[in-house]
């Protein structure tokens, strides 16, 4: 199998809603500082184009078939996942990793400003028979697994309020990150209940923006005057969707993309083999929870790492330096894809004064929110 | 010639509007069929799988886990009684606008099954985890998820 690396991003937004571009000129716009990045012409040198996006997102039916040519990607190979980006980027991963293909574009978009009813939309995601009869806010989901977590493994609010504190904070030194803010915990904790216990200052607020990855086997690499950074895991995977049977307190679907991942990653000790975290934090308790499941701490001991200061940009073991999803803003399907752009700026010296010093290898984790029990995850690296 | 350089403040003229109505009627199947009937009649039914002895409320036509079907196993009724082992307190609906009256909804595991029953919590001023509770019938069950009313401590 072939060595397959990223070889260029390429970002528009985030912004909490993008009204000057239509959404073809938002993903043109990432394509071009992607393609830019890459040292690539879409027209001459990509082989096939991904994109990750939703009917529903979009507005429009079979909305695949609207992909292609912002991208450059007319009269191409061109496929749609409904999903994450890093599920995008695996399939990238894999159609270069054969021979399929050398140069692969993998695109993720956020529109949901365009939407006039996004609760609604989520809402109807929920079972029909079982769950959506009773009509309160898909946020009351995660509010029960908030619930099951902090019981599990005595985890305050208190505690929780300090993720939204810091990944609020990191998103300040983050050009793209639409919510960047000082805020304490007291504002956290002190924004209005949507379903107790969980609280508006703990949920990450919705934005717009696209992201554009080039992906390239290490053949085309060689030709290039470009810092490759190398896919050395890669896994996605679910739980179960059902509210009867999936584990309430721990997110067993990241422990799931972990043992994969870590095993094609060679990664026996993700503590010390891993320089920066960049972890979904749709709901503030996710990132303490899906840390613990990634096997980087027991249950339970990912919030004392957060209260002794572990997971700032300069501690042992930094999580969200770019803000998170809490910091950037919540783009649904684009999540993933902000995830790996932060760990492509540290791992190649573009981070500014978000630099993570040293740091060689990161590791990306998406999940696909309410009601999903989905995630998505990549190691990279430049060693 | 440069394009006209546009900013984050300029509001755009034009916008068009588009949505559609979009509705179903969803199909509950053979075993969702079993399970509202039972409903109908006040009582709350399970199936048991037999290779990994996972009992299922609401049932099921095939076990998760094993992937074997469930569909000739007897469909028994539990005790009308079970543990909250998550809750919340919601205060917005669907759309995201205020609930003129705040409710809870919860995970309820009725005793003797394994999985858990989403559900309203109803007479109950501090739900715990863990607090037993019991299911508030609807005076006229009609083979309908809110036959019963809510679930209440014991």
């Amino acid at each position: 199998m072939r060595k397959v690396a990223i070889i260029g991003v390429g970002v528009e937004g985030f912004r909490p809603a993008i009204r000057d571009l239509s959404y073809k000129e938002m993903v043109y716009r990432a394509a071009v500082k992607a393609y830019t990045n890459a040292d690539i012409d879409p027209r001459k040198e990509v082989d096939t184009f991904i994109s990750c996006e939703e009917d529903f997102s979009m507005g429009t039916s079979i909305t695949d078939e609207y992909a292609p040519d912002q991208l450059g990607g007319a009269q191409r190979s061109v496929q749609t996942i409904t999903g994450d980006g890093i599920q995008g980027m695996a399939a990238a991963y894999m159609q270069i990793a054969t021979g399929m293909f050398d140069v692969a574009v993998v695109e993720a978009q956020s529109r949901i400003s365009d939407m006039l009813t996004p609760n609604q939309i989520q809402h109807f995601a929920l079972d029909p028979i079982f769950v959506r009869q009773f009509n309160s806010t898909h946020h009351s989901i995660a509010a029960l697994e908030k619930q099951a977590y902090q019981h599990a493994f005595g985890v305050s609010d208190e505690i929780i309020a300090e993720v939204a504190v810091k990944n609020y904070r990191n998103a300040i030194l983050n050009p793209i990150a639409a919510y960047g803010m000082n805020a304490s915990k007291e504002d956290i904790l002190e924004t209005e209940i949507i379903s107790a216990p969980l609280r508006e200052g703990e949920v990450a607020e919705h934005a717009d923006g696209a992201i554009v990855v080039v992906m390239a086997s290490e053949d085309i690499i060689k030709q290039k005057n470009v810092t490759p950074v190398w896919v050395k895991g890669i896994s996605y995977a679910t739980n179960t969707p059902n509210v009867e049977t999936r584990d309430w307190k721990t997110a067993t679907y990241a422990k799931l993309c972990a043992d994969r991942a870590y095993k094609m990653a060679g990664i026996t000790d993700p503590k010390s083999q891993i320089d920066l975290f960049e972890i979904d934090d749709t709901y503030a308790f996710k990132e303490l929870q899906h840390l613990e499941a990634l096997g980087i701490f027991s249950f339970g001991e990912a919030a004392k790492a957060l209260a002794d200061g572990k997971l700032e940009r300069g501690g042992d073991l930094p999580v969200n330096v770019s803000g998170g999803v809490l910091g950037v803003g919540n783009g649904h399907d684009v999540n993933g894809l902000q995830r790996v752009a932060e760990i492509v700026d540290q791992l190649t010296g573009e981070a500014g004064k978000r630099t993570v010093s040293g740091a060689k290898t990161g590791l990306a984790f998406s999940w696909r929110g309410v009601p999903t029990t989905a995630g998505a995850l990549a190691i990279l690296s430049v060693e | 010639m440069l394009p006209k350089k546009r900013t984050m403040t300029d509001a755009p003229t034009h916008e068009v509007r588009g949505g559609f109505p979009v509705h179903y009627h969803y199909t509950v199947g053979i075993v969702g069929e079993i399970f509202f009937n039972g409903l109908k009649e006040k009582k709350l039914l399970a199936v048991t799988c037999d290779e990994c002895s996972k009992t299922y409320f609401p049932p099921r036509m095939y076990c998760e886990d094993c992937f074997v079907e469930l569909t000739d196993k007897e469909f028994k009724v539990l005790e009308q009684e079970g543990t909250i082992e998550s809750f919340t307190k919601t205060y917005k609906d669907h759309r995201g606008d205020p609930l003129s009256e705040p409710y809870y909804l919860a995970l309820i595991k009725i005793n003797g099954a394994d999985t858990v029953f989403f559900h309203k919590l109803v007479n109950v001023d501090e739900p715990k985890i863990g607090m037993s509770v019991k299911p508030v019938w609807s005076d006229s069950p009609k083979a309908s998820l809110f036959d019963i009313i809510g679930f209440e401590p014991v």
